[in-house]
């Protein structure tokens, strides 16, 4: 499943018919007797699976293994199959909460029942394995089994396996659902409404009035300040939780066991972050201190850094063009594309009606290979929904493509899993810049996809960096208090985003407190600046590429390969080195590209407007009787007249109109 | 038992200094007797970061890491006599860390706010204990004929008891490398679970009227209203709890679950089997009792209030009606000034026995009780010993009532009593005693205390209510915590079923609840909710059905003291000799034993049923004196103190 830190739904109600998903692919109903009757069948089989195999893992030889392990996949594909079903019953209606809980538990006894399988496949000695895995049966599988070996040095036996895999039910998984509790539960006061995480964050980041965005962000962190002790003591213990676990496998960093699961060097994440943090000056430093300049203003107080530049009118864009913008965009690419992407709107995958109880994030599910995807979102028809609606749907693709290396290997590495999703997002923005047609709506949409960059890259490192410090410091000195959390995200923050943002504003210090990859998923946030980066060269190689047919063939076959091949199989077609800093570099300059060419975009439109006035000071000498009651109103015809200037193709020409290579959106945080 | 303790511990010293400061400082305020003491807990520590606590805390360490480096792997190679050498350096090591522990939970029960500033001492805390865990985890583990032999020298076998009882405690032993994991998850989840609830109810506040009330301060608003008003309230209490309950019901279930894990895991099958060996009591005399108990149920609690119900002229009478006053006793209030209360309690005391107040004195006179009610402060009572020769400690808030002059001041300082009792005999270690037992003077004081009031009290209406108050009250720890245990025996099981969301928690509480209260009450939404306002159940499951079990084993006992008083001096004398002897008894006599000298066996139904009846005969004498009060107060009767704090 892939979502992201922040996300923005709106307030507005929604004005067109918004699709409910249909999850009848995986169980016609929670009281079926098809449901019922899998979760029964899982007891038995998993029993069988285990009188059969249990003990005799290493000493089988490959063609038997080879069919265990097919066994194993099709066991494991039906529990997944049910968990995916109560999570998304419980992502689209929070009083499902108990009920997949209940089932949750149930399988978790299932699967801790098969851990022997894989504790058991790490215990063949290396000769003897490579010897196995000569059978055809076995071979299929190696990739899944090379992934599997990496965790064999911290590996408990097979009993603590078993037993801190029980005990996870009601320690870190327990705790993680009462921060999702406890932010579900909390409503904010904004203009006497109770609102709920998701539409403050939606007027935090999208709404044009400068006092509304204010009263929202105020409440909103004076609403965690009210519960930052349980948002403390929740921090701590996970960090507690962690720090015990990594010592009894033998982690030396807090973050170590991410770069396991992801299959990156730590030295390569090093590089990355800290070629993000030395382009800072030219990346987010820069452009902030350009808006809060825009805004006339020494700093921005942070309930202003992601708001929408301008008075340009956000436009409402409904579903139905939504759809048709986004699948345009997919089909430039590759035709291929565009009809897996139909069948998401056509077949009942999507659920993107905004409403009480449902989860207020953005995901796509991929859940089993024998169904398909699940797309969850919540639209109220902004620009950003429907660059989300293209992230999630790229994802979508990338999973239908991928569940051809079935259940076991359809997971798709770290490193290129964002490839899809970003990319579906840059031709989407890129259609819908074209759409435009106002120099000033234009300048706004670029801004918003330069700050939707920098929340990806800079922003997401400077997450990494705190959560970094904040494991550190609880290893060293034991408990944090939420004053010195608040403390460490302070300066973290400040640093990363420059002078420019005003961290002193009381209630800054509370906004660690609600990013739920801190709890969920440790040292995540990193693969979001590290996919963004990655993806931008790609796409910039698309851009340059003379053969796009070529391009998307191997692009094609990249997302299709899923889990099977290594990163650095997959990104060889394409000619990339991930552990040489030049690389990181260059991804990051597409961001001062894209600064660069909004810098210029702003020039052209003020020196419009010093024009306009001079016309109009030179007019109204002539026709003093006039405009003298609407001084602010723009004159139509040094509109047109700069728009024939600033536009070098009509707008119909779409995406090649702009020659720099362009850039992912979104993945920002709010506050 | 001599206490094997040699010398005063440098503490203690500055203890004393203290106490003598504060004696003045009490004395002072006794002229008002409505002054409520507040604890100074700067004589433990000045504060969590003071220079003292900080050279304490070295010296554990020190004490440990050579305690460790002598003993660790090597208990079962020793001789008997070094080994109760061992424990003699063990014993000193706990008494400065329960010093350490003691300042924890006091700080925490002063004010909520300190939760944070103890972060660290706490993590200090956990951690040097991990240290030192090895000693009674071997202990625990060493087999039987391995531990015999080595009982034959005279150093070991005066701990004979301490070992007995520690091996009872933590008999069930993880498979090794599970031991390890185990002990991660309860340092790290399980603890933090726990303050979350305390952080989370404690924080609660019930809107009412405008102002945001906590729940102490709500349900003491409660007592003033007319019914209508209450039921107003309780809603408002129940929508404040109702808000929280998917929150609270999550940490519930989680601390269920892990318990049931290593339960499992340790081939323990019933969820109260540990607490049943700990309390040194068998399955099946806990299962005689609440046997015994619940089918009381129809003949004492539904009784009770379907003559309570009558009272108020009604058949069935709403929940929110229980606990007011009945009619004819509306006036019928005595509020007592603390200074009073402290008064009647140490008569009722000295009466008995000269020795029980001056022990109980002696909380004052260090100025260990803190009775009053403040924002942020834990709510309950407690008496906590904090370690050799020093006096307990106890906390209360006070509100003027009979009960909190009866069932709390009384009960906290029998418990004080109790503890300096055993402490003295058997020493700090072996003068902590399983539940049930602790529970002994703790009861027996309240029925001494009650026994008082009702003969100082002249006012017929007063004496009525006191009478009614008093049974509820017997009735509440003796039938309704047993109510409360079974609400615990049947969530847990459920919980091994699967989660069990907040509705269906509180279907199981309603169900047991209405079993208690028979059908002449009503429930409503509060009440629906009111486990979670019980520590009891994420603190230390299962605890509840002590106090029936003390109530009835007490309940037991007083009837033989009023029977060997009226038998004459020597009976009486003889009584209250066997009566200290119990309670010095420490660890070092059986559940059964303790009961031999008054004839009395826990393990037969005789037993409970013999409890049992003192409420009976109170609920006879209440029926039969309410013919004998006239409606109205007669004129001229002295007026009932007016309602203050």
């Amino acid at each position: 499943m892939q979502d992201r830190p922040d996300n923005k739904p709106d307030t507005p109600p929604p004005q067109d018919m918004l699709p409910r998903w249909d999850l009848s692919a995986l169980f016609p109903g929670k009281d079926s007797s098809e449901f019922k009757n899998a979760l029964a069948d899982i007891d038995r089989d998993v029993e069988a699976f285990a009188r059969d195999w249990r003990g005799k893992v290493v000493k089988a030889d490959g063609t038997a293994l080879g069919a265990a392990v097919a066994r194993f996949e099709k066991i494991t594909e039906n529990i997944a199959r049910i968990e995916t079903y109560v999570s998304l019953l419980r992502a689209a209606d929070n009083r499902e909460d108990a009920f997949a809980s209940k089932i949750d538990d149930r399988l978790r006894e299932s699967v801790q029942e098969l851990l022997f399988f894989t504790l058991e496949l790490n215990k063949i000695p290396e000769p003897a394995l490579l010897q196995k895995i000569a059978a055809p049966e076995l071979s299929a599988y190696a990739p899944w089994i090379g992934a599997l070996r990496a965790s064999r040095p911290h590996q408990l036996d097979d009993e603590a396996e078993k037993y801190r895999h029980l005990k996870e039910g009601a320690a870190e998984d327990a705790w993680r659902r009462l921060f999702d509790l406890t932010m579900q539960g909390m409503r904010f006061d904004v203009d006497g409404k109770k609102l709920t995480e998701a539409e403050t964050l939606n007027i935090i980041d999208n709404d044009r009035d400068p006092a509304k965005r204010r009263a929202a962000w105020e409440s909103f962190t004076k609403g965690l300040g009210e519960n930052i002790g349980a948002f403390a003591l929740i921090t701590n213990t996970l960090a507690a939780l962690k720090a015990a676990e990594d010592t009894q496998r033998g982690f030396e960093k807090p973050e170590d066991s991410r770069h396991l699961e992801n299959h990156i060097e730590r030295d390569t994440v090093t590089a990355m972050s800290a070629a993000v943090k030395a382009a800072q000056g030219k990346t987010s430093h820069r452009y902030y201190a350009w808006k809060a300049k825009k805004s006339g203003v020494a700093r921005l107080h942070p309930a202003d850094r992601n708001a929408p530049l301008g008075d340009a009118p956000q436009k409402h864009i409904p579903w139905d063009e939504a759809k048709e913008i986004v699948l345009a965009a997919f089909a430039r690419l590759s035709p291929e594309m565009e009809k897996i992407g139909r069948r998401f709107f056509d077949e009942g995958w999507i659920d993107a009606e905004p409403r009480e109880g449902k989860d207020s994030g953005a995901f796509s599910h991929p859940s089993v290979p024998s169904a398909h995807p699940f797309i969850l979102l919540n639209y109220f028809g902004t620009p950003g929904d429907v660059m989300t609606l293209a992230h999630e749907l790229g994802h979508g693709i990338h999973q239908v493509l991928a569940a051809k290396q079935g259940h076991l290997m359809a997971d798709t590495p770290l490193t290129v899993a964002e490839t899809a999703s970003v990319f579906g997002e840059m031709l989407t923005f890129r259609a819908l810049l074209a759409r435009e047609e106002d120099p000033a709506a234009r300048r706004a949409m670029l801004a918003g996809k330069i700050e939707d960059m920098l929340n990806t890259s800079v922003r997401q490192t400077a997450f990494f960096t705190f959560e970094q410090k904040l494991h550190a410091e609880y290893r060293e000195k034991g408990e944090l208090s939420p004053e010195r959390i608040g403390a460490l995200w302070r300066d973290v923050t400040r640093d990363s985003l420059g002078p420019a943002i005003n961290m002193d504003t009381p209630g800054a210090e509370n906004l660690w407190a609600y990013v739920p990859h801190f709890i969920h998923t440790p040292f995540y946030v990193y693969a979001y600046a590290f996919g963004d980066c990655l993806v931008n060269a790609l796409y910039d190689s698309y851009d340059k590429a003379a053969d796009k047919q070529d391009f998307a063939q191997k692009y094609t076959a990249l997302l299709s390969a899923g889990g099977s091949k290594t990163h650095e199989e997959l990104l060889a077609p394409f000619g990339f080195d991930i552990d040489n800093p030049a690389f990181w570099r260059k991804g990051l300059g597409v961001i001062e590209h894209y600064i660069d060419e909004l810098f210029a975009l702003d020039q052209k439109i003020e020196r419009a407007q010093k024009a306009e006035q001079d016309f109009k000071k030179a007019g109204k000498a002539l026709t003093s009787d006039k405009d003298g009651a609407n001084d602010n109103a723009p004159d139509k015809t040094a509109e047109k007249a700069f728009k024939k200037a600033s536009r070098r193709k009509p707008p119909a020409a779409g995406v090649e109109e702009v020659p720099k290579p362009p850039k992912p959106p979104s993945a920002g945080d709010a506050p | 038992m001599k206490n094997p303790r040699n010398g005063m511990l440098p503490q203690k010293r500055l203890q004393d200094d203290f106490n003598r400061a504060r004696k003045s400082a009490n004395d002072n305020a006794a002229a008002n007797d409505e002054y409520l003491p507040r604890w100074d807990l700067a004589a433990l520590y000045k504060s969590p970061d003071a220079p003292e606590l900080k050279s304490d805390l070295a010296q554990i360490d020190k004490l440990c890491d050579e305690f460790v480096e002598a003993y660790e792997g090597t208990l079962e190679w020793l001789s008997g006599s070094d080994l109760g050498k061992a424990l003699g350096v063990y014993e000193q090591i706990e008494a400065l860390r329960h010093k350490v522990s003691c300042y924890i939970t006091l700080m925490e029960s002063d004010d909520v706010a300190n939760f944070a500033r103890l972060g660290d001492l706490n993590k200090w805390f956990q951690e040097n204990g991990g240290k030192i865990g090895f000693f009674e985890a071997e202990l625990a583990m060493m087999k039987e004929q391995t531990l015999m032999p080595k009982l034959a020298a005279p150093e070991l076998a005066a701990y004979a008891p301490w070992l007995a009882a520690l091996r009872a405690r933590e008999g069930q032993t993880l498979p090794d490398g599970i031991g390890g994991l185990s002990a991660d998850f309860a340092t790290t989840s399980r603890e933090g679970w726990g303050r979350f609830y305390h952080e989370t109810i404690n924080a609660l506040r019930v809107e009412w009227q405008g102002e945001k009330l906590s729940l102490d301060d709500m349900a003491e608003h409660l007592s003033t209203m007319t019914l209508e008003e209450r039921k107003e309230g309780r809603a408002a209490m129940a929508a404040a709890l109702k808000a929280q309950s998917a929150r609270i019901a999550l940490c519930y279930n989680a601390m269920i679950r892990d318990d049931l894990i290593d339960n499992e895991l340790a081939g323990v099958t019933r969820p109260d089997a540990p607490v049943n060996r700990a309390n040194r009591a068998s399955d099946e005399t806990v299962d005689t009792m609440f046997d015994t108990i619940k089918s009381s149920y129809a003949r004492l609690s539904h009784s009770f209030y379907e003559w309570k119900a009558q009272q108020h002229g009604q058949e069935v009478m709403p929940r929110a009606q229980v606990g007011m006053k009945l009619p004819g006793l509306e006036d019928a209030s005595h509020e007592y000034s603390f200074g009073e209360a402290k008064r009647l309690v140490m008569k009722a005391f000295r009466k008995f026995s000269p020795k029980f107040a001056r022990l109980a004195e002696k909380v004052f006179s260090a100025g260990h009780i803190d009775a009053e009610p403040r924002e942020g402060k834990d709510t309950g009572a407690f008496a906590l010993p904090t370690g050799p020769g020093d006096v307990p400690y106890v906390m209360l808030s006070f509100t003027g009532s009979a009960s909190d002059v009866a069932a709390t001041l009384g009960h906290e300082l029998g418990h004080a009593v109790h503890q300096q009792l055993a402490e003295k005999a058997c020493g700090f270690f072996m003068s902590d005693v399983p539940t049930p037992v602790a529970e002994t003077a703790s009861i027996f004081a309240e029925m001494l205390v009650f026994e008082e009031l009702l003969k100082t009290e002249k006012d017929p209406a007063v004496r009525k209510k006191l009478l009614v108050d008093r049974l509820e009250n017997m009735l509440g720890n003796g039938l309704q915590q047993l109510a409360y245990y079974d609400f615990e025996k049947r969530v847990h099981d459920a919980r091994r079923e699967g989660e069990l969301d907040a509705e269906a928690i509180s279907d199981i509480w309603v169900e047991t609840q209405r079993e208690y209260y028979g059908p002449s009450v009503e429930t409503d939404d509060y009440d629906r909710y009111y486990w979670m306002t019980v520590p009891h159940f994420f603190d230390t499951p299962f605890y509840v059905y002590s106090y029936a079990f003390a109530q009835q084993v007490v309940s037991g006992l007083y009837r033989s003291y009023k029977t060997a008083e009226a038998e004459g001096a020597d009976a009486r004398a003889e009584f209250i000799e066997n009566y200290i002897g119990l309670l010095e008894s420490g660890l070092t006599k059986n559940l059964y034993e303790m009961f031999q000298p008054f004839d009395l066996d826990p393990e037969s139904r005789e037993f409970w049923e013999n409890g049992l009846s003192l409420a009976v005969q109170y609920l006879d004498e209440l029926t039969a004196l309410d013919t004998a009060v006239p409606a109205a107060r007669p004129k001229g009767a002295k007026a009932p103190r007016a309602g203050k704090k």
